[in-house]
């Protein structure tokens, strides 16, 4: 058995595209873990669409062995982060279970905003940073100026740094010294009572709930009785072990450890994030404090083109909830849509993520609304309470105030594109609260700014104003009344509610004009003018025309051969399937689609 | 074969595969008449018949010879088709002729063989639309020809007019119009420029050489020519067909109605009579490849289902003046959602009357478009 002095628990910290990945690859290959015929890249991203977006969304864990050169054996457990700001819940959840960290940066790029924020949050937890520059391969490598900026922004000690490159091989036994030498081993007492905190849990269909604990005091045996701490359940343990990189069964888990539980639990809700498992007799007198809950704080609707989908779309999105515990659901009706769901995401990303999910691994053509953010709202009659659809909102004059949520950003960028960035900033309505230089030629801005207007493609934005060159990191900090209205779009008088939103009054108009010239130019012309309006309650601030066709017949002689025309008439009746009817006005898929992306430049 | 009682009337569509040139805009099965075989095609041609005359009841009606340029084809060949196919002796014989392709003792001929209904492919009296075209003709062959249809006085005829071609102006067309009315035809086909797939003017647009005409001049000018022939006398009796009393072609407007007809010749599409295993007719459709055609011939033959029976009789009798019956509808349990009907007869462009289905004429420009719903308002079909 071993004891927690040859246990190190470690996880990686690291931008997008910084080699995070492959740097786990490289270690696993180290330690003899995984062989050249495992061989595939970014073995922990176990999903298709984290391999192709180079992103990890789950917490994975993997345990390597890694024997040193003077004979001594350690247990490495490497925990895995998502590299996103919408799950820096999960990061904090992952980093609860280390000593350390790894924060992996990119020898020509040098630190991201995404990648400081996670970085304090290891702070906060008081682990032991060792800074890893990597890619020193690469003809632009600037390494002594990414540690140079390491130490000017961070403070951190860059003395114990190390320089590889996960791609060749290089230095990968310097990260593994480091991991043994400066990362302390866990503390923790394995003959105390058992509490073990869930990290992560997800649901395999083959042998139910799967539970990923870090054993802070106690040992945890196969076969023994657990009670998990929030709700009083009682399961018997029937596996435990860890990931090698596969499950891999053990006989225990001691303190210190990082590992799964199997105890028959056959919902997630029984196994909350956060939880405390501990015996059911000898059991420990209170619970491991948790982890914040998240929160959802984007939302959009998700409708099935084909109304028949929408079945198939409900039983897709119970399956991604089993595994993201982070995302929620619930019906909505659109007149314009029909039935659909109105979903919560922890961010934007996450909401992508989702939705690409949806159309990939379920095969759904769906629709998916303007994402909002949550509102506050306040009635003249003292009511208050929080909407998450434009379509909740109740009728003007009964409104008193809504208050939006406010998310402070902080932006890192080369000082040539500040002159843009800053517009950017002003435009979405943003507060500068602090412009500082962080190294020579870098500069971090903070920015207040409405949560709102971060969703609205700011991101896209951003990286198109600073040719990819700025990244940005952002956290919800207050909600504030905003004089904010809510925009109707009308065609041909009939209200299309899912293209309403709500917007601060002073960029209605523009907002208003944009819409309709948008959907003026998406939608087909009819067999009568069809009128786009964009009203904010029963004032009309934009008004466009599609005017009605004038020509659609073929003047000729068919030359008897009527059946390809009949088949071109059924090929017309397949594509209205993927028309919406408001009214008898008939909007393409497109036309919506177009709305929603709408380029507000 | 014969019955006692009268069978329905029944028309025959012979097509010809060659032109002097192939028109730049044409999608039709057409290849240049260099490599004819005219007495190949003969052959062919009795062949089809002889494979399909068991579903055809009596004598035909009326003879469409189509194609293609069948005024190229000796006059020979065509008596010995003619001769071979069975005709009522007071059917309608129609031709096919293009300026340029026969001289005035030719066309003697040719009305000599029984043909009583000539199909002039004019297009335009613009030389330089013409030379766009692609035609094979000049002006002068168009006034020689008309000149000799005037003195031998076929008992009727068509003059094909194109318009809504690129860069077409409507002074333009008025002065075609002008030439047509001097001409005084007694039916007008009509056939605005279509860009077909895979021809040398669908590529020249794609590549931004010409251009198609504006949905709204293409509307002016099909509503002037309905003003300015309606003026003078022609009724316009389907989408693209004009004529004066009496003068309607008697084998289009049997098809628009939904009667029979055999197709012979490459590519031709026919309708065969009901049988008790397919109780809403046959479509057949010959090799459209002349090879295959003449080494082999055999028409494919498609049953449709009463949904497509209905679809295939609005698309061809919603054109015609008439409309299309409800009772037929019915027949084939393809009414259409009456609510689809009212949304359309609000719209000022259809006439619902209890009988039939009826265009109004801001209906006649949307045809397509009113047929493409209705059909979508009929009642779902199992897979």
């Amino acid at each position: 058995m071993p004891s927690n002095e040859s246990i190190r628990n470690f996880a990686i910290i690291a931008h997008i595209d910084h080699g995070k990945s492959t740097l786990a690859d490289r270690l696993m290959e180290h330690t003899g873990l995984l062989g050249e015929r495992d061989k595939k890249d970014q073995y922990l991203d176990r999903m298709d669409i984290e391999r192709e977006r180079g992103i990890t969304i789950k917490a994975q864990s993997v345990e390597l062995t890694h024997k040193t050169a003077d004979g001594r054996t350690f247990k490495l457990n490497l925990i895995d982060t998502p590299g996103h700001v919408d799950f820096a819940y999960e990061v904090s959840r992952s980093l609860f279970a280390c000593e350390g960290v790894l924060l992996v940066v990119d020898a020509a790029q040098g630190i991201e905003a995404q990648t400081l924020s996670n970085v304090y949050l290891a702070l906060e937890q008081d682990l032991e940073i060792i800074p890893v520059v990597n890619k020193i391969d690469l003809p632009s490598a600037e390494p002594y100026r990414v540690l140079q900026e390491l130490e000017d922004s961070i403070g951190l000690d860059i003395d114990d740094a190390v320089l590889c490159s996960a791609k060749t091989g290089q230095g990968i036994d310097d990260v593994l010294a480091a991991i043994v030498n400066q990362i302390p081993a866990p503390k923790g007492d394995p003959d105390a009572p058992l509490q073990a905190l869930i990290i992560d849990s997800w649901f395999d269909s083959y042998v139910g709930v799967v539970v990923m604990v870090r054993v802070v005091q106690g040992t945890l045996k196969k076969g023994d009785k657990v009670k998990l701490m929030a709700t009083g359940a009682v399961h018997d343990v029937t596996r435990v072990g860890v990931f090698a990189p596969d499950i891999s069964d053990r006989p225990d888990l001691v303190a210190g450890c990082v590992g799964f539980v199997i105890a028959g639990i056959k919902t997630l809700e029984a196994a909350r994030v956060g939880d405390t498992i501990t015996h059911k007799d000898r059991g420990a007198d209170s619970p491991l404090p948790g982890f914040r809950e998240s929160k959802p704080m984007v939302f959009s609707g998700i409708f099935p083109v084909d109304n028949a989908d929408y079945e198939d779309l409900r039983a897709a999105l119970e399956k991604l909830q089993l595994n993201d515990a982070a995302f929620n659901y619930e019906p909505e009706v659109s007149d314009a849509l029909g039935f659909g769901f109105r979903c919560g995401y922890l961010g934007l990303l996450h909401m992508e993520i989702i939705q690409e999910r949806l159309e990939r691994e379920y095969d759904l053509d769906l629709l998916n609304t303007a994402p909002s953010v949550v509102y506050r709202v306040r009635t003249k009659a003292g009511a208050e309470f929080e909407i998450t659809s434009p379509s909740k909102l109740p009728p003007i004059g009964e409104v008193e105030s809504i208050a939006e949520p406010v998310s402070k950003v902080v932006l890192h960028l080369p000082e040539q594109y500040v002159g843009p960035v800053l517009k950017l900033c002003e435009d979405r309505r943003g507060t500068q609260i602090a412009f500082e230089y962080t190294g020579p030629g870098r500069v971090q801005l903070t920015y207040e700014i409405p949560y709102a207007e971060v969703v609205f493609d700011f991101f896209d934005k951003l990286k198109s104003v600073s040719r990819g060159y700025a990244s940005m990191d952002y956290e919800v900090v207050r909600w504030e009344v905003s004089d904010l209205v809510k925009l109707d779009i009308l065609v041909n008088k009939e209200p299309v509610d899912a293209l309403s939103i709500i917007v601060h009054r002073d960029n209605s108009f523009h907002r208003g004009q944009i819409v309709a010239r948008t959907l003026k130019d998406h939608i087909p012309r009819q067999m009568f003018d069809v009128a786009i309006q964009a009203a904010i309650g029963t004032k009309v601030i934009a008004r466009t025309t599609v005017k009605a066709l004038r020509k659609d017949v073929t003047a000729k002689c068919y030359g008897g051969d009527i059946s390809r025309k009949r088949k071109l008439l059924e090929r017309q009746k397949e594509g209205k399937k993927r028309m919406k009817s408001v009214g008898s006005v008939e909007i393409p898929q497109k036309a919506f689609l177009a709305v929603l992306s709408v380029d507000d430049g | 074969m014969s019955s006692d009682a009268t069978p329905p009337p029944w028309g025959i569509y012979v097509h010809t595969p060659w032109c002097r040139v192939v028109c730049p805009y044409c999608a039709f099965a057409v290849r240049p008449v260099r490599g004819a075989d005219w007495d190949a095609w003969r052959d062919g041609v009795l062949r089809d018949w002889q494979r399909l005359a068991d579903a055809f009841p009596g004598r035909a009606s009326t003879v469409y010879l189509g194609g293609g340029t069948p005024s190229l084809a000796p006059p020979e060949i065509l008596r010995s088709v003619l001769a071979g196919l069975p005709t009522a002796p007071d059917a309608e014989r129609t031709l096919e002729v293009d300026p340029g392709t026969v001289d005035r003792d030719a066309l003697a001929a040719l009305l000599d063989l029984g043909i009583d209904r000539l199909s002039v492919g004019v297009q335009t009296f613009h030389e330089r639309h013409l030379r766009a075209l692609g035609r094979g003709h000049d002006l002068a062959d168009t006034r020689q020809l008309l000149r000799h249809i005037t003195a031998l006085a076929p008992r009727t005829w068509s003059l094909d007019l194109m318009f809504a071609l690129p860069g077409q102006t409507l002074a333009e067309l008025d002065a075609d119009l002008d030439a047509v009315l001097d001409h005084a035809p007694p039916h007008v086909s009509l056939y605005g420029l279509t860009f077909e797939p895979g021809t040398p003017l669908h590529r020249l647009r794609d590549r931004g050489r010409v251009q198609e005409t504006d949905e709204d001049l293409w509307a002016a000018m099909y509503d002037r020519i309905g003003e300015r022939l309606g003026g003078a006398g022609y009724e316009r009796y389907e989408v693209s067909n004009l004529a004066r009393p009496g003068h309607r072609s008697r084998h289009n407007e049997a098809g628009w109605r939904g009667a029979c007809y055999a197709g012979l010749g490459p590519a031709a599409h026919g309708f065969l009579p009901p049988t008790p295993g397919a109780p809403w007719g046959r479509r057949s459709v010959q090799p459209a490849e002349v090879g295959a055609w003449l080494r082999a011939g055999g028409a494919s033959f498609e049953t449709p289902s009463a949904h497509e029976s209905a679809v295939d009789l609005l698309l061809s009798t919603l054109r015609h003046v008439d409309g299309t019956p409800l009772r037929e509808l019915a027949r084939r349990d393809a009414l259409p959602d009456p609510r689809e009907v009212a949304r359309l007869v609000d719209l000022g462009l259809l006439l619902d009357t209890a009988e039939r289905l009826r265009l109004t004429p801001a209906g006649v420009r949307l045809a397509d478009g009113i047929t493409a719903r209705l059909v979508a308002a009929m009642p779902p079909t199992e897979p």
